[in-house]
Order: structure tokens, then sequence, then C-alpha cells
């Protein structure tokens, strides 16, 4: 997988480097283990503490009793839980391969999708979006192709302007700030799509529809298919780039940036590259995320997915890309849950996925900062 | 102590701690762990009042995380930590200072957002009586102490020799006058054992010297039991009544400057590189 | 004792006319306060009057500015002052604590909320709606205090974000307790119904709670809070219990936003959970950091700029007919705020507040300018290194200290 080639060159790189006196700074020793052992390793851990089996018994026993108690249909709960988990993953992945590379907590993930999906759906009405027009010249879908591979370029470059003027001046700063300046960045897109769309949504067309084939009696659009083909297939491009020369120096810099630099590899290069294929990501994430919504507005994917794709970065570990991807999936299973249970009991509870989310980011972060995948805290 | 409990320390030249059996500080069979790393082994120290103890080693041999297992930052996986014959081990850094702990950073520990004078005045926290409340709606007694707080920091920075600097910011002083600084707020806090990381460092020979000086007189005219860790052996052996060897955690060999001076041959075949650079 | 020898000398060069005894360095000379540092600094008799003046202009221009303005525009005003509170509680945990939150529209919220279910589900005096408020803002801060001791940094600031999501969908729309979409009827108290009334009381409650704030930094406890914001190893090391006083900054925060969200609520007389967006919280924070984070009286201008910016722009727009205002209008708000914050960040970290510094210190009786102290060893080491190579190094902090010759965020109001 992606993850777990991750350096063991690197952390040879790194061992030379180490001029603290004392201190915690060690978790780095055991960073090479390969990620079947360590999980193995963790599954044991859990073993041991009582506390995680209590957990774990008590956690599927709830499952299963709600499941008959609010009749829950487990084929609809997988596949509505699989498509927006989907659309998570692949902003948490531009999270995570943009947080992994600078560490910076990019809050503009949300708007780098949203900015170029209103680029397609400009280029798809002739640039003519005011309401007369487009009622005249209702988007054209012939164009959706090409306006994508535009979409996702334009994104690419979007989020290299980003870490060049904003978060490469802002290095020496606190991660903190660095993320308030993104959110400034996220701020600045929402209003220019206000200032240049209005707020208002407007209708986008899908690249596909219709049904694809139904389990146990639930439809699967293709919509949804096509959704967990694009994840599956950026996880394969991002594990096949790990591979690459590229990829290595890249981790190798995620993970020593000095040591890397002194070996030839371009630290600058380097976040350049992270944040482009970040931005890429965030395209995708967002024309996705608007066809699943059936329609775009200003602020769309950062009000309805970023917070829930940042939560899934965290979950899966911030620094690891199969973090993200599974992190997405889980809280996507998890938000679609709680949901359908509540809806289920027919309790008046408002914002079950707000709920869920909230409490999976409350529990990761205080029993588990460095998530399911993550080597750090 | 009370509050003004520096002032008569100043003007007497004299504040011993009450005669007690117990020593000072005293480190029992303390190990911490940290990952693959054994950074301390069964480590057991003393330290009795009036003392200076100093506390040498290569890189990485633990010396600062004995510092912060003895201060609170770090809890030993095992052993005890006793402060006048109290068990401590188990309080909070703060808890350890209003005993009397103070200490200070191998990386200048200091509020660089405060002016100097700021600085000191913050240290002396546990030494303010009025609560939250009567700061924010402005008790007289908030409003008398707060002079007290301030005239305090004046004292203690003229007494380092710092009080023409009070009211600069820190980004405008050498790497050595912000040790003397730190120096300065911990005196604040009107510690019993002052513990001093590596103070040297940034510091000319002379300005070494002279600081060697300083550490005696503190222990003369503020009755300060003193901890030291230096690599600079021969300020230690100079200025210490009492030597720790520490590497790799374990302890290697103790006692008076004498008897380690004689013992620096036996401690290079045990650390090599190490005990050249101790030397 | 050679350290304390050579700033004594120091003093004595300095102290002692010019001719006597030539310094080798002018610039140590130069440096060197003369005064005793112990004693403060007074302003002559004609510069007490200037800055009474000054300040009673000011004072002056509050209370006449709701007479000043178009009717239609009162509620801008008394907008402003609340922004300016909620600036003020933002800065507590921000400036003071340096504890990010990215949710505090969930606070000022909450604080709303109660109020005016307090005032119009339940039927309480507006004086017991107001407490009420102010501890349900505090209470809903001390929940997020105790994950912030757990939590740091980034994570907190995520924690921050979902939060101020899930009280906006969740809580918000608890329809027995905020009405759900509909929102909840927020009357104004009795006596300050009237617009221009209720500017006086928003700015009154403004006025104290400045006064808080400054005694809070002036003090002890103040003064722990923003030790622990730089180090909290330090601040421990000094006997700060850091548990204790981050608690206390949400808690004081949290008081502040509460109250400033009960103020809120009066201003259009109706809350409702779409009030409460995550653009809102966005707004509060950059007003915060554009206005210079840690000082009261940059957070404030902060938060009044953004308070009135959208109405400026609106008005100006159809007002104005001369460049900038032909093309903007209220859209544009949040992009010139976004601007703003990304220049701030970029260029200059401690916004308004730095570029008042000279201005600020001033009013608060200080001198106009204030002669940076210099080192004396710093100098000496300077001259040495000058001489020859075998200088010491470079005095100033080097990478063992890291941050130290940042420049400071800005200048804290300590003072006044």
């Amino acid at each position: 997988m992606v993850h777990d080639d991750e350096a063991t060159e690197a952390v040879e790189i790194g061992a030379g480097a180490d001029g603290a006196d004392d201190g915690r700074g060690l978790g780095a020793v055991g960073a090479g283990r390969d990620f079947l052992a360590s999980l193995a390793d963790r599954l044991r851990e859990g073993d041991r503490s009582p506390w995680g089996i209590g957990t774990a018994v008590v956690g599927g026993v709830v499952v299963l009793w709600s499941i008959f108690a609010a009749d829950i249909k487990i084929a609809r709960w997988l596949i509505a839980g699989l498509e927006s988990g989907a659309v998570y993953s692949l902003i948490a992945l531009g999270i995570a391969l943009v947080y992994k590379s600078t560490r910076v907590l990019n809050y503009a993930q949300g708007e780098l999708g949203t900015v170029p999906a209103f680029l397609a759906y400009a280029l798809m009405v002739s640039f003519r979006w005011s309401d007369q027009d487009v009622i005249n010249h209702p988007p054209d879908a012939s164009r959706l192709w090409w306006a994508t591979i535009v979409a996702v370029v334009v994104g690419a470059g979007l989020a290299v302007v980003i870490n060049t003027f904003l978060v490469q001046r802002l290095a020496q700063a606190s991660p903190v700030t660095s993320l308030v300046a993104t959110a400034g960045a996220a701020l600045l897109f929402i209003s220019a799509e206000v200032v240049i769309f209005e707020a208002k949504a407007r209708e986008f067309p899908r690249y596909v529809s219709g049904d694809a084939f139904s389990i146990a009696g639930e439809p699967v659009r293709w919509n949804t298919v096509l959704i967990l083909l694009v994840l599956a297939g950026a996880v394969v491009v991002l594990a096949t780039f790990f591979r690459t020369r590229a990829g290595v120096a890249l981790l190798a810099t995620a993970q020593e940036p000095f040591a890397a630099e002194l070996s030839g590899v371009s630290v600058r290069a380097m976040s350049t590259l992270a944040w482009a294929g970040g931005g890429a990501l965030a395209a995708i994430g967002g024309l996705l995320a608007t066809m699943v919504f059936g329609n775009l507005r200003p602020g769309l994917v950062t009000s309805q997915y970023l917070t829930f794709a940042l939560v899934a970065a965290v979950l899966g570990g911030l620094t690891s890309m199969v973090g993200a991807v599974v992190g997405g999936l889980l809280l996507g299973l998890v938000t679609v849950y709680a949901n359908l249970l509540i809806t289920g009991l027919g309790w008046d509870v408002p914002g079950p996925p707000q709920i869920a989310m909230l409490t999976v980011a409350l529990v990761v972060l205080l029993v588990r900062p460095r998530g399911l995948f993550g080597k750090e805290a | 102590m009370s509050p003004g409990s520096l002032t008569l320390a100043l003007l007497s030249g004299e504040l011993m701690a009450d005669v007690v059996e117990y020593p000072l500080l005293h480190a029992e069979q303390v190990s911490i762990r940290f990952g693959g790393l054994q950074a301390l082994d069964r480590v057991d120290f003393q330290v009795n009042d009036g003392e200076i103890v100093g506390l040498i080693g290569p890189n990485g041999a633990g010396k600062t995380t004995f510092f912060n297992c003895v201060s609170g930052f770090y809890a030993p996986d095992t052993g005890r930590v006793a402060y006048r014959g109290r068990d401590i081990t188990d309080l909070r850094p703060d808890q350890r200072v209003h005993l009397g702990i103070g200490r200070t950073f191998q990386q200048v520990g200091l509020v660089r957002s405060f002016t100097v004078l700021e600085n000191v005045m913050v240290a002396q926290h546990q030494k303010v009586q009025y609560d939250t409340g009567g700061g924010m709606f402005g008790s007289p007694q908030s409003w008398a102490e707060e002079h007290l707080v301030r005239d305090r920091a004046f004292e203690v920075l003229d007494y380092m020799g710092l009080l023409h600097l009070a009211h600069s910011r820190l980004d405008g002083l050498s790497y050595g006058t912000l040790k003397q600084v730190e120096v300065a707020a911990v005196l604040g806090t009107d510690p019993d054992v002052l513990m001093l990381d590596e103070p040297l460092a940034g510091l000319s020979p002379e300005e070494g010297e002279a600081f060697g000086d300083r550490i005696l007189e503190m222990r003369e005219e503020l009755g300060l039991t003193v901890v030291v860790i230096e690599h600079h052996v021969p300020f230690v052996l100079r200025v210490c009544d009492y030597i720790y060897v520490l590497n790799f955690g374990q302890l290697l060999a103790e006692g008076e400057p004498h008897d380690i001076r004689g013992n620096l041959a036996v401690a290079e075949a045990y650390m090599g590189e190490g005990a050249t650079a101790l030397a | 004792m050679a350290r304390t020898e050579r700033a004594d000398d120091a003093i004595t060069e300095a102290t002692q006319p010019a001719g006597v005894e030539p310094s080798a360095d002018g610039r140590a000379r130069h440096a060197i306060v003369l005064a005793d540092p112990r004693e403060r600094w007074r302003p002559s008799p004609i510069g007490v009057i200037a800055r009474l003046a000054v300040i009673a202009f000011y004072i002056l221009l509050v209370i006449a500015i709701p007479h000043l303005i178009p009717g239609t525009l009162v509620n801008v005003a008394a907008r402003a002052a609340v922004f300016a509170i909620v600036a003020v509680s933002m800065n507590v945990l921000m400036g003071y604590a340096g504890q990010v939150s990215l949710g505090h529209q969930a606070f000022v919220g909450v604080g709303a909320f109660t109020s005016a279910y307090f005032l119009s589900e339940a039927g309480m005096p507006y004086p017991f709606a107001l407490a009420a408020s102010l501890a349900t803002g505090a209470g809903a801060a001390l929940v997020l205090g105790m994950v912030a001791l757990r939590v740091r940094g980034l994570y907190l600031a995520l924690i921050t974000i979902a939060y101020g999501l899930f009280a906006k969908e969740v809580i918000f729309n608890i329809r027995s307790l905020t009405g759900g979409g509909a929102g909840l009827r927020a009357p104004r108290p009795g006596v300050f119904d009237s617009d221009i009334a209720y500017v006086y009381f928003c700015a009154a409650v403004l006025g104290l709670i400045l006064v808080f704030d400054w005694r809070l930094t002036a003090t002890k406890a103040g003064r722990a809070i923003e030790a622990l914001r730089d180090d909290e190893r330090v601040a421990s090391s000094w006997g700060i219990n850091v548990t204790a006083y981050k608690l206390l900054a949400f808690v004081i925060s949290g008081s502040i936003a509460g109250l400033a969200g009960a103020l809120f609520a009066g201003i259009e007389q109706v809350v409702s959970p779409i009030d409460f967006d995550f653009t809102l919280a966005l707004t509060f924070v950059l007003m915060t950091v554009v206005g210079g984070l840690g000082n009261r009286w940059g957070v404030i201008q902060g938060g009044i700029f953004f308070a009135i910016l959208p109405t400026l722009l609106e008005k100006g727009h159809s007002n104005w007919h001369f460049f900038p205002f032909t093309q903007l209008n209220a859209q544009w708000e949040p992009l010139i705020g976004a601007l703003l914050l990304i220049l701030t960040l970029v260029q200059f970290p401690g916004g308004i507040a730095q570029q008042q510094e000279h201005l600020l210190r001033w009013l608060r009786f200080q001198p106009f300018r204030a002669d940076p102290v210099v080192d004396p060893a710093l100098a000496g080491r300077k001259r040495k290194r000058g001489a020859g190579p075998s200088g010491q190094a470079s005095g100033l902090a080097g990478p063992d200290v890291p941050g130290l010759a940042d420049a400071r965020p800005s200048e804290r109001g300590t003072d006044g």
C-alpha cells in the first residue's frame, strides 16, 4: 500500500541529524516497521486492554440491536455510507498529502474543489452564467469531460499559488497561523464565487445517470459507482507515485526536510508537488461532491464536506494516505449510520451526521490522537 | 516561605532552611524509558541543604531527563523523588515550585513576548495572594500586591545586575544575558534549591568564571542549594561540593571533585568520545 | 563578577558627561536608559492635557455617533459594539492564551439562544437572561477547554471547527429550545428599547468588559495566561498551574462571548440558527487577527471595522459615485476581509495595533517613542567581533531559542 514503504530510507537519512540531548522525539525510530506488523501490534495492544475489549463488545451489541430496532437496511447503509465516505476520502487524501509534506492543515481544501467546479460550470455555459443566459443555454453536458480536465489542472494550479504566496511565506509561523491563513484563502474563494456567480444554487450535470445494478433490492446509482471508481483510481495513482523516484523524494522530504535538502532534494519543489497533488484531488473531490448534490453553490464543499473530511483525515492519522482513505470511508459509514438510526427510531434529534462527526473527532483525539494509521500525535 | 522572605534573605544575607534529618532532595532508583531508549536507569541522587552539586556526562546521557523527573515534567517509570523527606513523585511541576524547587532550561526558559521585568513579575506567581476575581475586579489588595510584586522584581534584577535592562524586550538581549535573566526569573519564584541546566552555554570563559563566583555568592547570601548540569568540567570541579556522572542513563561515578578528577581516566574508558569532550 | 561589573561600567559610562570618558561604542551609550528604571515615566502637564483631550474626544465621539448617523443605521452601531465585545472574547483566548478558536460562533450563539429562550419562552427578567447567557457561554467554553487540555494546536483548531458546525446544526436546531429554523424572539431590556438607547447599553457593556480585560492583563491571572501561551513548560516551572489557567482563559472568553450573544440577539430582536454559520466564525477570527492579536485596542477596532464594513460597502455603493465604491457592494465584504487577513499574516503580523503602536502607547500616558534598551553585553560582543575573527559569536539567540528573534506579535496592553 501507499504507506508501508514509507521511507525506511528517510529514516536512515534522518538518523544522523539527532541533535537533541533528551526528549520524547524518539518515536521516529520505529517508523520503518511495515504496516501489517504494526497493525498486528495494534491488535495485540487492544487485546491487552480490558477497556478495548469492553468497548468493542458493547459497541457491537449496540450496533446489532440498533440495526434491528431502527430497521436499518444494511445494503442501503453501505451504499450511501461508501458514497459520501468516498468523497470525504478524496478530500481527506488531499489534506493528508499536503499535511504530510508541509505540515499545514489546509482549510482551503474544500474551496479548491468548489472553485474548479465553478470553472467547469462556466466552461459548460460558455462563460454566460447570468440568469437569462442559463435559461437560454442550459449547461452543455457534452463539454463536461474536457471541462473536468481544465478544472483539475486549475485546482492544482490554485493550490500551488496558495502554497507559494501564502503558506511558504508563513513557513516560520506556527501551524495554527498557517491554518488561519488557509481559512482566509477559503473565505477569499467563497466570496469571489459569490461576487461572480451570486449566492444561489445552480444546476450541474452529472457524468453518468441512472442505476447501475442493485444489491439486496437496493439500487446502486452509476454516480456512486463512478465516485468509488475514481477513489480507487486515485489510490492506485498515488500508490504508484510513491514508488517512483519523485514519490520517494517527497516522502523523504516529509520525514526529514533538512536531511533531504542535503541529499539534493529541493524541499520547495517537493512542497509544490504535494500541493499540486492536493489541489488536483480537491478538484476531483469537488466535482464529485457537486454531482452528489446535483447542483453547485458558493462554499458548497466547505460547508458540506470540509469539516467531515478534516475529521476523516485525523481519524486516519493525518500523515497517512491509507488512513485518509480508510478514515473517509469509515466516517461516511458512521455518519450515514447515525442518520439512518435516528430517522429509523423516529427521534426528533437534529443533525445526526454532525453529532456522529463530532463524537468521532473527540474520541479519536482524546483516545488516540495519532489516528488509526498515523505515527505521531 | 512568606512573600517577603527573599527580601529578608537579601537584607540579612542569611537564609538557611530549618535543620532536618532528611536530605533536601533525594531521588531513588529513578528509571524512565522512551520507546526503545532507556533514558534513565535506576539513578540514585542526593542533595543536602546548602550543597552545590554537579551533574555531568556526555550528550544524551540523561541529565536533562533527570532534571525533568525532579521538577515534575516527566513521571519516572519506576523510582521515587523526595523533597525534605516528602515524596513528591506524583506532584505537578507547579506544586513542586511551591515547595521550593526552581529550575532553568537548557534552552532559555523565558516568556519571550514579555519584557525582562514582566518575566520576573510572572515568575512570582505563587507569591501573590489575591485571586483572579480580586484581580479582575480590582480589589485594593490586588493593587497593593501588584506594587509589591513590581518592587520585588526590581530587587531581584538589581541583585543580578540586570536592573538597567528591566524594560528591555528579550529579542534585544544576548544569549548569555538571557541565561542571567532566566536565573533572575527563577529567583523570583523564591526557590530553596536552584537547578541550573547548562548555565554557561553562550557565555565567554571570563563570564563563565564570573558566573561560578555568582553561584557561590548566591549560596552564601540567599542560602540556596544548587544543582547544576554543565559540560565545562573545570567549572564543575571548581564550584561543586559533590559530583554525579551520568552515562547512557546510568550513574557512572559520584564523589567529591578530587575523586571525580581522578576518575576521569576511568570515565574515558567507559565513555570514549564523551569523556574527551568532558575533559 | 565580570558580567555585573561590565553592566555597571556601561551605566557609569552613560551617566557621565560625554567628555569625561569617551565610550568606545557610541551605540551602547545612546541606548542606555539614564533614568532609574524603577521610576515610572510621567508626561509633562501639557502632555497630560493633550492625552486627556484626545481621550475625551473619543468618548464624546462614541456618545455622539448614534445621533449623527441616519436612524436606519443605528443598529449597525450596536452591531459594532457587539462585534467589539466578541473581539475582546476572541482576544482572551487567541491573543492571551494562544488557543485558537475557529468555532467561536458557537459560544456567541449559545449566549444568544439562552437569552432569547429565557426572555421570550420563560419570561424571565432581562438581568437574569443576561447572567444565564454568560453562564452558558462559560459552560460551553469550559467543555471545549477540557478538550483543549488534551488536544493542542491544529487538533484543537479542528475540534473548534467541528464544534462550531455541531452547534449550528444540532444545538441550535433543537426545536423546543431554539424554535428550530424559525428562530426565537429576543426582546430588549425595557429601559433600552429604542435603537439609540440600545447602542448605549451595548457600548456600556463593552466599556465594562474592557475594564475587566485591563485588570485581567495587569494582574496575576492575565500574566499567567500569557506566560503559558508562550511556553507551558516555562510557565509551570514558575509555579503556574497550566491546566487551571488554560481553563480559566476558556471560561473568561466563553462568558464574554455568551454575553455578546445576548446583546447580539437584541439587535434584530430575533435569533435563528442560520445567523451562526461557519463564515461568522471566520469573520470573528479575521477581525481579531487583523485588529492585532493580544492588543485589546487593536481587536476592538478590528471588530468595529468588520461590523460596519458590509453596511459601509452597501451604502457607499448606492450613494457615493466614485471609485472604489462604484465597483464594490456588500458581497465583497468577506473578500476584502480575507485579503486584509492574508496581508496581515504575511506582512503586518501585529495588525492594526502594530500600525498604531506609537499612538496607543502615547494614549496610555507613556512616551510616544520608546527608546529601545540595548544589552551592553551584546554591544560589547559586537565590538569584539568587529575587532577580529577570534570574537565571540553573536549574542542574539541562535537556533537554540527558536522564534526568539521573531517580531513580537503585538504590543501588549498591560498598562492600560
